[in-house]
């Protein structure tokens, strides 16, 4: 069976009292309605099992958006669940058995787009929405969307269409006297301007773009030192764990943390030591990759036993730099939980006692980006990061043709400067172009 | 007088390149032409080139057109414009003489064994089932033909308007074709009135040119065609005469200010729209009314010199308000006019109802080239007329059209612009329009043509070898210029370091030193352990290709990577409604463009990525990719 149908699990992995799975498609319901035991209305909210046969699935709440009028301009089916993996994942394989494919990454957004249900830009920015990290990265998604950026965007291109319409008018009318004189310090003069503009947009969004960046934190150091249980108490303390993967002691285990609405990963590791067992050279091979992954590394050291040879070979010899001491069970010692400010700083803590974890958390807090949102960081695309970064090159190395007075290579620079702004604001670059000279100059003889 | 595989209907430079192009390819060609002496008649300014016109101009010489020649021979005075900007955007300009040019032109197409030239008026084309099968002229015979290829001009429905004057005329002096006109109008083709304007002339003896300022030919004495600039061919020279310069001035735009009532431009009698790049002076004097000045051209019409023609004086006001401004102006005091200035209103077709091969899309064997595109200037005309004739022989003899893209040519982006966007106002050429503008320079269009038109057989035996020595001097001059090294002790590096500041701290190829520094090709030449180099004009092509080499490597990528994409057919048929998404304004700008391929649909003005997206996922779906 052929069909166009996609489904996949709607929301975030792992454990939770309701969750959702969506369906989307032509003619859905005759595709489907065999798997329920009751029928559904466009628009209502039906309660009804999921049944194959005599075996029951589940007992959800099933929403039909009928095409049109949903969110990928297709017939779309909600299905609310328990939120147990393995129901939900139970439910995806018994839709695919009926002839539904797994949604590709993107793809209900993408269906949108294409069903004219919104725009590219929106299509880009939604992407980033549900991407987003935290609630400052949200509302740089909601700036994108609701246009400044494309606002500053189309300023640096009209400078660049003035720019060009007078070099165009010098090249292509250089008998007129009516045209602009080639004067070569007000030609540095805009050029310089535009790239200073494009340099602060750029800034803007790559900042925009580092916080929609998840940071991660890995957790090294000796067998035993204690990296396990200090994770499990920091994730313990917090109610909104969102996954968990499954995992032996010698694999990296990664975790979302969310630190006051902001969401990070942490990464438990195997001990890192010298040893014959192949399984655990393996894990520790696997160690020492998280660490180029980490934005920055926990060391943790059981203080009872102090910081030795080993691990000054461990953090030299894997170019370890950026990373705090965590001396763990001061329990065993009598000190007391703090922080050392030193190079590189140290942290004691006691995971059993659960004494210093609010310090390690404090110092992951200490990283976040400080950012006004007052300002305007925009959240670009990376796409959009590559055009703007593509049209300062291109401006840039104009004042060397400048200087070498290569007018045409000039022209033909500030041109792929201007069309690197067009695709971002999906314009016709060259519409604009004779407009601007025949409005500004008199020309013709 | 029958069985023609093409006929052609006009005279003008479409109308010549197109019956010489298609007589070139084997073709039985007729030309007929209202009046015979009007074959090859410059109509407005007498010259041939410039910026953007003389990349039109070479490539239609690139394929053995007449224009270029034709120029070389009759030149009064020729430059080259922009020498500083930019290998790209140099042209040639040629001040012609019209009597010598239009000799010229008609010698080779009253002599060639392959075309007619018939004088007489046609009335309407003949066509059974869509498809076109001759003419029939002003006494009521029908002329059979394969392929028909029209290309009229400013005679369509032409209407002359100087002040309250208005009369009919396909320009000054000769009629209008009224009935063709109407017969297309009536057969359902979407015609729209533009207009143009041309100065009036002046008797030289009544002109003070001791008081203007003098401009002469440069020299070397440039030359249009490669068969003299490049394949070592000498033009017949005849006498050469200067240009002058001289101004408006704030008197000349007082009595023009106050006639303005008496222009029908502003009063209301001209609609239609006419070029911004060639504006009259009325124009130029009510747009810009912060300007005291405007700079005038006075150019010798002919090698008699008899007349002036006054390039920035385009006028329609009475012919007194005319005499009344121009002797307003330096050394103009006590001109006579010996022609009027006019307006001339005309018809065109919609250009996007034409098919790449400027076949049109509503009647096959149809072709239409020139003016009644909708554009203006010789060059363009002439460029649109070797495609038509082209085409139009091939179709006669079922083989599959041929036109050189937009990263070949500005032939290319000429018609693609043409059938694509449509056009508002008269359409010229101007660089800025070709997005590949590096690679089309007008010292390379017999590199980027030459070997295609060899191919398809409109471009000789003969040409074709002097092309083929240029390409093994451009070969031998660039192994030369990668092998030969200027050396940190030698004269020539001092010589180079004091002119330019270059300090070479090794021994450097001179290709390198082309590509990086300032240093042109003249400047080699002057060195002393250069040597010689067979010709110049190839010299300064080959430094031109090592400059713009990274960028030209680049684009390439770009073309590759477009092109399988653009290259996508888009089938007659197809119904723009039933592609789901595509919203109304798209479909309607669709529907008027009729695009015949996925790259054409992209330039449609408005016609956004995401469009293309819809319509690329409509023909997969339909299996038409």
């Amino acid at each position: 069976m052929s069909t166009n149908a996609i489904c996949a699990i709607a929301t975030a992995k792992g454990s939770s009292a309701l969750g959702i799975i969506r369906v989307s498609g032509n003619d859905l319901v005759s595709m489907l309605e065999h798997l329920f035991t009751k029928k559904l209305y466009d628009r209502k909210a039906t309660l009804t099992d999921i049944k194959k046969g005599d075996i029951l699935f589940d007992n959800c709440i099933v929403i039909l958006y009928c095409a049109p009028k949903s969110y990928t301009g297709e017939d779309v089916i909600e299905i609310i669940t328990h939120g147990n993996p393995v129901i939900m994942n139970s439910i995806i394989d018994l839709l695919c058995s009926s002839g539904v494919a797994h949604a590709a990454p993107g793809e209900f957004t993408e269906r949108a787009f294409l069903n004219s249900k919104i725009t590219l830009e929106k299509a880009e920015a939604t992407a980033d929405l549900i991407a987003a990290s935290d609630i400052q990265a949200v509302r740089a998604a909601q700036n994108s969307l609701t246009g400044k950026f494309f606002v500053d965007i189309s300023k640096i291109s009209s400078s660049i269409v003035a720019l060009r319409a007078e070099l165009e008018s010098i090249i292509n009318f250089p008998e007129d006297e009516d045209a602009p004189d080639l004067n070569n310090k007000r030609i540095r003069d805009q050029i310089n301007n535009v790239n200073n503009k494009l340099e602060r947009v750029i800034i803007n969004s790559k900042e925009g773009r580092k916080l929609n960046d998840k940071r991660v934190y890995a957790f090294i150091g000796r067998p035993n030192s204690g990296k396990s249980s200090i994770i499990n108490c920091l994730l313990n303390e917090d109610a909104s764990i969102v996954t968990s993967n499954e995992g032996t002691t010698r694999d990296c285990i990664e975790y979302e943390l969310n630190i006051n609405n902001k969401i990070v990963s942490v990464i438990d590791t195997a001990g890192i030591r010298f040893t014959q067992d192949e399984a655990e050279i393996e894990g520790i091979e696997r160690s020492l990759k998280t660490i180029q992954k980490a934005h920055k590394i926990f060391y943790v050291v059981d203080q009872s036993k102090g910081l030795n040879d080993d691990d000054h070979n461990i953090l030299k010899s894997n170019n370890i730099n950026n990373y705090h001491i965590v001396f763990n069970k001061i329990d065993l010692g009598g000190t007391k939980a703090k922080v050392l400010k030193k190079s590189p700083p140290e942290i004691y803590i006691s995971a059993i006692k659960r004494e210093g974890l609010d310090l390690i958390k404090s110092t992951i807090e200490e990283d976040f980006v400080k950012v006004d949102m007052s300002q305007d960081i925009y959240l670009a695309r990376s796409r959009h990061i590559n055009h703007l970064v593509d049209a300062q090159e291109n401006v840039y190395r104009c004042l060397e043709h400048l200087s070498k007075q290569r007018y045409d290579i000039l022209a033909e620079d500030m041109r792929l400067a201007h069309l690197a702004l067009s695709s971002i604001l999906g314009q016709n670059p060259s519409e604009e172009l004779l407009e601007e000279i025949f409005t500004s100059f008199c020309i013709g003889k | 007088m029958n069985n023609f595989d093409v006929i052609v209907v006009g005279g003008g430079h479409a109308g010549c390149e197109a019956a010489h192009a298609s007589a070139r390819l084997g073709s039985n060609t007729l030309l007929i032409t209202m009046k015979l002496d009007g074959i090859g008649q410059m109509s407005c300014n007498p010259a041939i080139g410039g910026i953007g016109k003389s990349h039109l101009a070479r490539e239609v010489d690139a394929l053995d057109g007449l224009m270029c020649k034709a120029a070389d021979n009759a030149s009064l005075q020729s430059r080259v414009l922009n020498s500083s900007k930019g290998a790209a955007v140099r042209a040639t300009r040629i001040q012609t003489c019209r009597d010598e040019y239009k000799k010229y032109i008609q010698r080779e197409i009253i002599s060639h064994k392959n075309i007619t030239v018939l004088q007489s008026t046609v009335k309407s084309i003949c066509f059974s089932k869509k498809r076109a099968n001759g003419v029939i002229i002003d006494t009521g015979e029908t002329i059979e033909a394969k392929c028909i290829v029209l290309t009229a001009g400013t005679f369509l429905d032409g209407v002359i308007h100087m002040g309250d004057k208005t009369f009919s005329a396909g320009r000054a002096g000769d009629k209008a074709s009224i009935d063709l006109e109407k017969y297309f109008k009536d057969a359902g083709f979407d015609i729209e009135r533009l207009k143009t304007g041309t100065p009036p002339r002046i008797k030289t003896e009544s002109v003070e040119i001791d008081k203007l300022e003098r401009q002469d030919s440069d020299s070397p004495l440039p030359m249009l065609s490669y068969l003299n600039d490049h394949y070592d061919c000498v033009p017949n020279h005849i006498i050469k005469i200067p240009c002058y310069i001289t101004h408006t001035n704030t008197h000349t735009h007082e009595i023009i200010a106050s006639n303005k009532g008496k222009s029908p431009l502003f009063n209301g009698k001209i609609t239609s729209i006419g070029p911004r790049y060639c504006p009259s002076i009325e124009d130029k004097v009510y747009r810009f009314s912060n300007k005291e000045s405007h700079q005038i051209f006075l150019e010798p019409e002919t090698s008699d010199n008899l007349e002036i023609y006054p390039n920035g004086l385009s006028t329609s006001l009475p012919l007194e308000t005319q005499r009344d401004f121009l002797r307003t102006i330096v050394g103009l005091e006590d001109c006579v006019i010996t022609q009027p200035g006019y307006a001339i209103e005309y018809s065109y077709f919609d250009p996007r109802g034409l098919r790449s091969s400027l076949e049109t899309k509503n009647i096959e064997n149809l072709f239409f080239g020139g003016q009644i595109n909708g554009t203006t200037g010789y060059e363009e005309a002439a460029a649109q007329g070797v495609i038509a004739g082209i085409n139009a022989a091939r179709k006669s003899q079922q083989k599959p059209s041929w036109t050189p893209q937009r990263h070949e040519s500005y032939i290319g982006v000429l018609i693609d612009d043409l059938i694509t966007q449509g056009v508002t106002e008269p359409y010229r050429m101007f660089t800025s329009r070709a997005e590949y503008r590096l690679r089309l320079r007008d010292d390379n269009a017999d590199v980027r043509l030459t070997q295609k038109g060899y191919e398809i057989g409109v471009v000789g035996e003969e040409r074709y070898k002097s092309f083929c020595k240029k390409v093994d001097r451009i070969n031998s001059e660039r192994s030369r210029l990668d092998a030969l090294k200027i050396e940190v002790e030698s004269e020539d590096h001092k010589l180079l370091k004091k002119k330019y500041d270059l300090n070479l701290t090794e021994n450097k190829s001179y290709a390198s030193l082309l590509k990086t520094s300032k240093v042109q090709y003249s400047d080699l030449m002057e060195l002393s352990n250069f040597g010689i180099t067979a010709n110049a004009s190839v010299g300064h092509l080959v430094a031109s290709d090592i400059r713009y080499e990274g960028y030209v490597a680049k684009q390439e990528k770009e073309i590759e990577q477009l092109k399988a994409s653009y290259n996508v057919h888009i089938p007659d048929g197809i119904d723009f409604k039933n592609v789901q998404g595509l919203s109304n304004e798209a479909i309607e700008r669709l529907d008027q463009a009729r695009p015949e391929t996925i790259g054409q649909a992209s330039r449609i003005p408005g016609i956004t990525s995401p469009s293309i997206s819809l319509i690329k996922i409509h023909l997969k779906k339909n299996n038409a990719i």
